[in-house]
């Protein structure tokens, strides 16, 4: 080969190296910043309200479509959305929802009763596979209509649309929490027509027709999703923001870097390592979450599908003993360092109209008698048992900090067992451990989202634990449409839950924000839910990031 | 020289490795308990059974493999993503892999660039203060992970003196940071290598012969020497675009950038089947025809290399 050929060999390798550089950021132009960015924390799983999950996709759902309710931004608490007002009856069965007149989709057609119910039975329908089906379960046909296989399909569930602006629900129990339930974006109508045009892709940019504050501007995967205003909306001079940015950068150290350098004015959850030194920074938002911290504990011994083993955790005294032992506050300010409040109650505090059922305080010389009292006094005897929990790292200081107390106080010697999140769920779910860190986070303000989890042999239960008369409490509040009855019922059911220390709570999980200064019309609240549509920003104020200092590098990928 | 027939071969082979990398993929991925669809909440038996008939995974194995394989290599369809539902895995593809591929792409050019210039200075100076110094810091090149370098790259450029942007990938200045980064460790190899080849042509007899013709130094350098001493280098070039492309998730991490780390990794956590094999076989046929691209560049350089080891 000669040497002009390898010139032109190498020329040409970097003349197409340029043009795929090029090719990769073609149609990759630079908007100018958005009135308010954020981190969305990753891509949505999708943008249809009926199969998305997941925080992320609720950001950008509430933002281009509104249910027939939205939440309050401070409160969690159920606003008129498309409906301006609804009315039950005595017994809670019946509900009717009476449409706004001047509710419209982004292409101008009006919003009416007939959108919303096609849109909840499609929920419903086993052929859109929607996860959150089963949250509309309370209507009356629905349970029903979602397990009808596709060869006998049962009739449509009572939603129906009386007239164009009058939406009637009827339940099978009362669910005095409706309300509330039809703010959630899993129940935001979609626009038929625009379904029915471009079928499964209706969703991309362009097409997406909807009803709520903002519209799909454009949607790259991975990058970034913009809003703009929409001029259909009801609402729109209640709308501060013309244009939002969300971004999807996954990196929390990446994050905390693009909120630093003022590219984006909201990030949520900042590294945990970072939280002493980010403390007392007036853009730091923390409050209490609606999710607890807990431990299961094996009360079946071994795996449920088998005949139960003998195991010392089948003894209440036992499960009691190792609760006892914990000191709550210190794991939640000690160990968790992250604004964490220890939690003596399974439903978490601060649920409008409901007060827990409350544990008795730690207390280790109780313990110790316990497990005397249960036949290992000093803990000899007590065989080796497993305390399983998900790989993550915050997850295994707290694991590593409970083992160690229950070494120092009662003798006891577990052996951590880590594993990949979808392992882990497997194992509780077979009964394939003796003691497991647990967290649940509730879907709705209202503690059956806490207790139904503990119902013999319920999917979610996972502890071999079951007494009838906590599921005759559960089931009776379920249907009792008295308000204060009906938590005085709950609040019971939760007693008998702590009593039979088939779980120990260890502190109430925490919402951790960092919002910039001027950004105005963010509010701490139990579901961490800040709708776009109520925020607004301060436009002269100098975007905080001023004094930036960086976060270091992001580690290697998970 | 490469025959027709080698090259035919060659090719065979590649796509004899595709198939068994995504066998191996499948049969892995259906082993791992948990599925998709598991999020640390209870699942109704109906509704999970409706998703698994909405992403044809109700069906036996055997059966799930065969439609798999015929979907993929008889109409190039890859299936739809389980966790992005809004996308096919080719979409996710067509939008990813441009992104990658022009993070790699840079980022093997300045590792050339870099590796090349610095290795034949090192050798034009052998034993002086500047072949120490470069050698030294290829040592640290090598040994300092992607992340590490990363890390002070945005401490330095984007928080100190605020030269470039962190974030995206809008415009060519979004991927100076992210390419040095991804390439500088790569460069650190090359130098090295370059440097060894060098020195070692350099010592060859014809070398003397042509200063003895009276060449300067640097034409011996660049117009006799670098060719031969290129080899190395050359078959380094299919590990480091291996290495470059499983770096890159890291790199993509911290600079936020769209690319197939970030679905490479999710995919695989997140039980996300059929993107996961996607990006699997979109990484091996890379991978496998960028070591064939290497091979038939080595024997361009030397023509003693069959095309066919």
């Amino acid at each position: 080969m000669s040497r002009d050929r390898l010139t032109s060999l190498v020329a040409g390798a970097l003349g197409l190296a340029l043009l795929l550089a090029a090719v990769g950021l073609a149609g990759r132009t630079t908007a100018p910043r958005a009135d308010f960015a954020f981190c969305n924390q990753s891509e949505p799983s999708s943008l249809d309200p009926a199969v998305s999950t997941g925080v992320p996709d609720a950001r950008i759902l509430r933002a281009l479509f509104e249910g027939l309710t939205r939440p309050d931004p401070a409160t969690n608490a159920p606003l008129p959305g498309v409906a301006e007002r609804w009315e039950t009856s005595a017994d809670g069965l019946e509900w009717r929802f009476h449409l706004r007149a001047d509710a419209r989709w982004s292409n101008g057609d009006p919003v009416t009763a007939h959108d919303f119910e096609h849109s909840l039975r499609r929920v419903l329908s086993p052929a859109t596979a929607s996860r959150n089906a089963y949250l509309l379960w309370c209507v009356e046909g629905a349970r029903e209509y979602t397990r009808a296989g596709p060869d006998a399909p049962a009739p449509p569930p009572a939603i129906d649309a009386v007239s164009d602006r009058e939406l009637r629900i009827r339940l099978v129990r009362p669910t005095p929490y409706l309300a509330s339930l039809l703010s959630y974006y899993t129940f935001a109508p979609i626009h038929r027509g625009c379904l029915e045009e471009h079928g499964p892709l209706w969703t991309q940019a362009g097409r997406l027709v909807g009803n709520g504050p903002f519209v799909l501007v454009e949607r790259r995967l991975r990058d970034r999703i913009r809003l703009e205003r929409s001029p259909t909306y009801w609402g729109r001079d209640e709308v501060a923001l013309g244009s939002v940015t969300a971004y999807a950068a996954a990196g929390v150290t990446t994050q905390l870097n693009m909120y630093l350098l003022g590219e984006v004015d909201w990030m949520v959850k900042p590294p945990p390592g970072l939280y002493a030194s980010l403390r007392g920074r007036e853009d730091l938002v923390v409050g209490g979450q609606l999710g607890t911290t807990f431990l299961r504990f094996n009360t079946h011994g071994g795996a449920f599908a088998d005949a139960p083993r003998d195991s010392p955790f089948r003894d209440p005294r036992v499960r009691e003993a190792l609760a006892l032992a914990l000191d709550r506050r210190a794991l939640a300010e000690d160990v968790m360092r992250g604004g964490q409040e220890p939690l003596d109650s399974f439903v978490p505090n601060g649920l409008p109209g409901y007060e827990p059922a409350r544990l008795p305080p730690p207390d280790v010389a109780r313990a110790r008698a316990l497990l005397a009292e249960a036949g290992y006094p000093d803990g000899r005897g007590f065989p080796r048992f497993s305390f399983l929990y998900p790989h993550n790292e915050t997850t295994r200081d707290f694991c590593e900090a409970v083992a160690a107390a229950w070494r120092r106080t009662l003798g006891l010697e577990c052996e951590l067992v880590n594993q990949v999140f979808g392992v882990y769920l497997d194992s509780t779910v077979q009964g394939l451990y003796d003691v497991a860190w647990s967290a649940w986070i509730g879907d709705y303000l209202d503690p059956s989202t806490f207790l139904e989890l503990f119902v013999t042999g319920g999917g979610n239960n996972r502890t071999g634990w079951g007494d009838p008369r906590y599921d005759a409490l559960v089931e009776e509040a379920g249907g009792e449409p008295d308000v204060a009855r009906r938590a005085a019922l709950y609040r019971e059911a939760e007693a008998i839950l702590l009593a039979a220390w088939c779980v120990a709570p260890v502190y109430q999980r925490v919402n951790i924000n960092l919002v910039s200064t001027r950004v105005r019309g963010f509010h701490d609240n139990l579901l961490d839910v800040h709708p776009l549509r109520d925020l607004s920003v301060v436009p002269d104020a100098a975007p905080r990031g001023g004094s930036a200092s960086p976060a270091g590098p992001d580690g290697a990928a998970r | 020289m490469i025959t027709p027939r080698t090259l035919l071969l060659r090719l065979l082979g590649v796509a004899g490795i595709v198939l068994v990398v995504v066998t191996v993929c499948f049969a892995l991925m259906h082993a791992v308990p948990g599925g998709p669809f598991d999020d640390g909440r209870d699942i109704d038996p109906a509704i999970k059974a409706n998703l698994l008939a909405r992403y044809d995974l109700d069906a036996p194995l055997p059966q799930q493999y065969v439609r798999y394989m015929g979907n993929v290599f008889l109409r190039g369809d890859l299936g739809p993503s389980l966790k992005l539902r809004d996308y096919s895995v080719n979409q996710v593809l067509a939008e990813s892999l441009p992104v990658s591929m022009t993070l790699g792409v840079c980022a093997l050019l300045v590792a050339l660039a870099i590796g090349l210039g610095a290795g034949a200075l090192a050798a034009a100076r052998r034993g002086g203060w500047v072949d120490t110094l470069v050698m030294g810091g290829a040592t640290l090149g090598i040994s300092l992970p992607n992340f590490v370098i990363a890390g002070l790259l945005v401490l330095l450029f984007v928080f100190h003196w605020r030269l470039f942007p962190l974030t995206g990938l809008t415009s060519p200045a979004h991927l100076v940071l992210p390419s040095i980064a991804l390439g500088l460790p790569f460069a650190a190899s090359i130098a090295r290598l370059f440097r060894t080849g060098l020195l070692e042509v350099l010592g060859e007899d014809w070398i003397r012969t042509a200063r003895a013709k009276g060449l300067t130094g640097r034409a011996v350098l660049w117009r006799h020497a670098a060719r031969p001493a290129m080899l190395p280098v050359v078959s380094f070039l299919g590990p480091a675009l291996a290495g470059i492309l499983s770096g890159s998730l890291v790199v993509e991490q911290i600079f936020a950038i769209p690319g197939m780390g970030s679905h490479f990794v999710d995919s695989a956590l997140n039980a996300d089947y059929y993107l996961a094999s996607g990006v699997v076989i979109v990484y091996t046929v890379l991978v496998s025809t960028a070591n064939l691209a290497v091979d038939l560049g080595y024997a361009l350089l030397d023509p003693r290399v069959e095309g066919s080891t």
